[in-house]
């Protein structure tokens, strides 16, 4: 077994509860580690991820104790009060959210301890512990969601209103790991709507803290992609909230009437407004294919193509390319570090989805494979992250940035989910292949 | 300082009393340094700051043909993709998880090495430690000794903690004392006749300016650790003489030369603006008996940057810098010479290297405020507005906090200044920015996530004196 990769992109816990908390409006995070644990997360995640930051790190620096010698030698408990005393001073927020680094965790400071003081003092506070040897990105987004779920204050609990009727609750758009995290959310929550329903997004802008507060009241919860699953698991069990689990976010016209139909049956609504929509969206499709002709087949859209990307998002844009355009998929690289059991869920997605021509189906991130795999299938294009541009130029492949890291593009709010993020992924190919 | 037998360089503190917290003006700045009577103090409240892993990474970024190897957890090497994005450097992360912690991952290390060795046949590997290998004391240096020998090639540990020291700087000199400690010397050219060159992860058209002088100049060089392949490190020990661009940056290097191969090292100034440029010549010019070629060079390139110095872009405005100290002298000297004057300064960390930068500060702001702290926003922000400037230039992480102020501001991340055209590049941002304030303007109001309260407090009130 390797013990290494090359060019990784998981990162780790740390940086995905730094993710998760600075995309809540309203959260703070207040960082117990090195001084460049924050640093490192700066230039990975803002740097990135296509610069996709929600209230992030530019806008709002990160409160952090940056221990030094002393701290590892002696504990570094008491800087940690220090920092947190002073952080509801300086920082305005409604929750002060504790999270940790590998030095504070192999030094044992007692964490906890030091939130309950917060507590006591009657600061809004919640702690996680997010060593980066405990995961990933990915990891941190599952822990901080669960805690925060689960130790919300309960000041912030009576201050928030009840829950609607037919709320639905989203997880599993990782908040820049996802560097499209924002247009993907804003799609799903339209679709959601769009059926009456009301969306749970917990992210950005148009949501609260009192979000957190809603999601065990919820009607539905929703997961698309894997690192949604277990979190919407732990709602079903803890509040008997039903529960939709999907592999990948819905991208064209056919997977949103998917992920529509699962919804209705799962909260048994009357859609029919849904569908008079949904024709006229389906429609326009149909004309943006129309238009698309000339430029489809002057560029020879019919090419082979290599996917290498989180799950969630090789998956949507498999699906995607081959229902509607003709593009063969020579292999899948999913990146994102699946555990086994989803591994053979998305192994047996593929093998249903594509019973004819099975594409090859890898998990990896190290970049040395995921080259090994693209020279041997030769593809024509190649949908990535900015860590396939060299390969992609030796090849001489096209190359549409699709996963996390994306270094060399800025993303304001563009992404590939449903019927409008389809049209921007054809737009994306389209440009690939004219470049 | 030194010494190639230590494991690694001391950290500034210990060097040069380096500090990396302080509020106050110029003057008592200086007095202090003057006294030797200086002060460590600390935060009570702090931002993330860089530390010595991060500054090792952006500077093992940019050498070639090596191989780096980050053994710690994946997070710890999560932002190397987008500093390794132009370099195309080959590199890996061991990738440690909870149980390596206990058990120890020097297998782990042994196995990435030998099998990045034989994947790339790179000319060396560099390993670079983190906190978590560094608390748990895993013996890469067994690693080191046994694979070298075996692998015919040099295995460079650079020993980084992100905790040794309170100012990521200190990660340069560890950096470059593996580096030169690790490379064998390499006898090709013992001519002593070309300049070593030092850069450390500058602005590739600084660079850029710098080889055009020294190419006028007739004067071969070469440069390194950026864009360097490790027998330039081994080369370096029979040049002429070495300078750098950055004292702070280059000085550990030159005087490991000077001191190891009597190698001239070249104190100057950083070559910010006409005069310092001139003086950064003529000192290399000294040494390679090309002293009038220099003085004939610097009055032709004068002549064509004559036009900036009669209309001074800066004349009447008021300025605020922030940056590392290096860049923000550099900078001081370049508002000067365009006709403006400082409100006050902002500088990641000060020691003995910049006290002449420091007196001529004080000659012209006998007490301007200054801050020294790395991306210490919240103070930085208190300090400029109490005296809003005309305009910014410093870190980005502050132009998004001044211009929320309706401040017109620059960002120094890819702000070449260095030279003639720097002079040229720098004053026609700075009179784009003056003249166009439609994006400022946009922004002004911005809602910031400090708190008023904080923002009426002395904003030294959380720098405290060190209790040892």
């Amino acid at each position: 077994m390797m013990h290494f990769s090359e060019n990784t992109r998981n990162s780790c816990a740390l940086h995905g509860a730094l993710g998760t908390l600075n995309a809540i409006k309203g959260a703070v995070p207040v960082v117990h580690a090195t001084g460049g644990c924050g640093v490192h997360y700066n230039d990975a995640y803002s740097k990135g991820a296509g610069l996709s930051l929600a209230n992030g790190v530019y806008g709002r620096p990160l409160s952090s104790t940056n221990i030094g010698e002393k701290h590892v030698v002696f504990g570094g408990g008491s800087r940690l009060r220090e920092q947190l005393k002073n952080t509801v001073k300086i920082i305005d927020a409604e929750l002060y959210a504790i999270v940790t680094g590998c030095a504070t965790e192999l030094v044992g400071d007692d964490i906890a301890a030091m939130a309950k003081e917060g507590v006591d003092q009657g600061f809004p506070v919640i702690f996680t512990n997010t060593p980066g040897f405990r995961g990933t990105f990915h990891n941190g987004y599952e822990k901080v969601i669960k805690t925060l779920i689960a130790d919300l204050p309960e000041a912030i609990r009576k201050a928030s209103p009840p829950a609607p009727p037919n709320l639905v609750n989203v997880w599993g758009v990782i908040p820049q790991q996802d560097p499209f995290w924002r247009a993907h959310l804003q799609e799903i929550g339209s679709i959601i709507e769009s059926l009456g329903a009301v969306p749970n997004l917990f992210f950005d802008y148009n949501q609260s803290i009192h979000s957190w507060a809603q999601a065990g009241n919820a009607a539905l919860n929703i997961a698309v992609s894997p690192w949604g699953h277990k979190i919407t698991a732990f709602l079903e069990q803890t509040f008997g909230t039903p529960g939709v689990f999907l592999d990948h976010f819905p991208v064209g016209p056919l997977a949103v009437r998917n992920l529509v139909e699962n919804i209705e049956n799962k909260l048994n609504l009357k859609t029919e407004s849904f569908y008079s929509t949904f024709q006229k969206s389906d429609q326009y499709f149909k004309t943006v294919l129309e238009n698309l002709r000339p430029v489809y087949f002057a560029d020879h859209w019919q090419r082979t193509a290599v996917i290498v990307a989180e799950s969630s998002t090789a998956l949507g844009v498999a699906d995607f390319i081959d229902t509607y355009l003709g593009i063969e998929i020579a292999a899948i690289i999913i990146t994102d570090p699946l555990d086994e059991p989803a591994r053979n869920l998305t192994s047996v997605w593929v093998k249903n989805r594509f019973s004819e021509q099975i594409p090859e189906t890898v998990f990896t991130e190290d970049r040395e494979w995921i080259e090994r795999v693209l020279e041997d299938k030769k593809p024509g294009i190649i949908f990535g992250s900015s860590i396939e541009s060299a390969i992609s130029r030796k090849l001489d492949a096209s190359l549409v940035r699709v996963s996390f890291p994306i270094y060399d593009t800025v993303i304001i709010n563009r992404g590939f989910a449903g019927i409008s993020g389809a049209v921007t992924l054809l737009e994306e190919i389209g440009t690939a292949l004219r470049r | 300082m030194y010494n190639a037998r230590l494991k690694t360089a001391p950290n500034r503190e210990k060097r040069y009393d380096t500090i990396s917290a302080f509020i106050g003006d110029s003057g008592a700045l200086l007095a202090e340094y003057q006294k030797g009577e200086i002060q460590q103090r600390i935060r009570t409240f702090s931002h993330a700051t860089g530390d010595d892993l991060v500054t090792a990474l952006r500077v093992v970024a940019h050498v070639r043909n090596v191989v780096v190897i980050i053994h710690g957890p994946e997070g710890c090497s999560a932002g190397f993709s987008y500093l390794t994005n132009r370099t195309e450097l080959k590199w890996a992360s061991t990738q440690l998880d909870e149980r390596d912690t206990i058990m120890g991952a020097d297998e782990k290390l042994r196995s990435a090495v030998a099998t990045l060795y034989n994947r790339h046949k790179p000319q060396g590997i560099v390993i670079v430690a983190t906190p978590s290998v560094a608390i748990n004391n895993d013996d890469i240096q067994s690693v080191v000794d046994e694979l070298t020998g075996e692998l015919g090639i040099p295995v460079i540990p650079v020993f980084v903690s992100g905790f040794s020291s309170k100012v990521g700087i200190s990660g340069s000199d560890m950096t470059l004392h593996a580096l030169l400690k690790f490379t064998e010397e390499d006898l090709t050219d013992t001519s002593k006749q070309f300049l070593n060159l030092i850069s450390v992860n500058e602005l590739p058209e600084d660079v850029k300016e710098l080889r055009r002088l020294l190419d006028l100049l007739n004067i071969d060089y070469q440069i390194f650790p950026d864009n360097a392949e490790l027998h330039t490190f081994g080369k370096s020990y029979n040049a002429a003489a070495t300078v750098g661009i950055d004292i702070d940056t280059a000085e550990y290097a030159g005087s490991w030369l000077e001191k190891s191969s009597s190698v001239p090292w070249i104190e100057t100034s950083y070559p910010a603006g006409l005069l310092a440029t001139k003086e950064w010549l003529s000192k290399i010019g000294e040494q390679f008996g090309r002293a009038q070629a220099a003085r004939d060079l610097h009055a032709a390139e004068s002549v064509k940057c004559a036009p900036l110095l009669s209309e001074p872009v800066l004349a009447g405005k008021r300025v605020f810098l922030e940056g590392p100290p290096s860049k923000v002298f550099g900078l001081h000297a370049l508002v000067h010479e365009l006709g403006g004057s400082i409100t006050g300064l902002s500088i990641t960390h000060f020691d003995k290297l910049h006290l002449s930068s420091l007196k001529k500060l004080v000659d012209e702001f006998p007490q301007i405020p200054v801050h020294i702290g790395e991306n210490q926003a919240f103070e930085t922000i208190n300090l400029i507005k109490r005296d809003i400037p005309d305009l910014f230039i410093g870190t980005t992480l502050t132009a998004v906090h001044t211009s929320a102020e309706g401040v017109p501001s620059i960002s120094i991340d890819k702000l070449a200044v260095l030279g003639y055209s720097g002079l040229s590049n720098f004053a026609d941002v700075v009179r784009k920015t003056l003249r166009l304030k439609g994006f400022i303007s946009a922004v002004t109001g911005t809602v910031s996530s400090l708190k008023t309260s904080w923002l009426q407090r002395s904003p030294n009130w959380h720098i405290k004196q060190e209790v040892k």
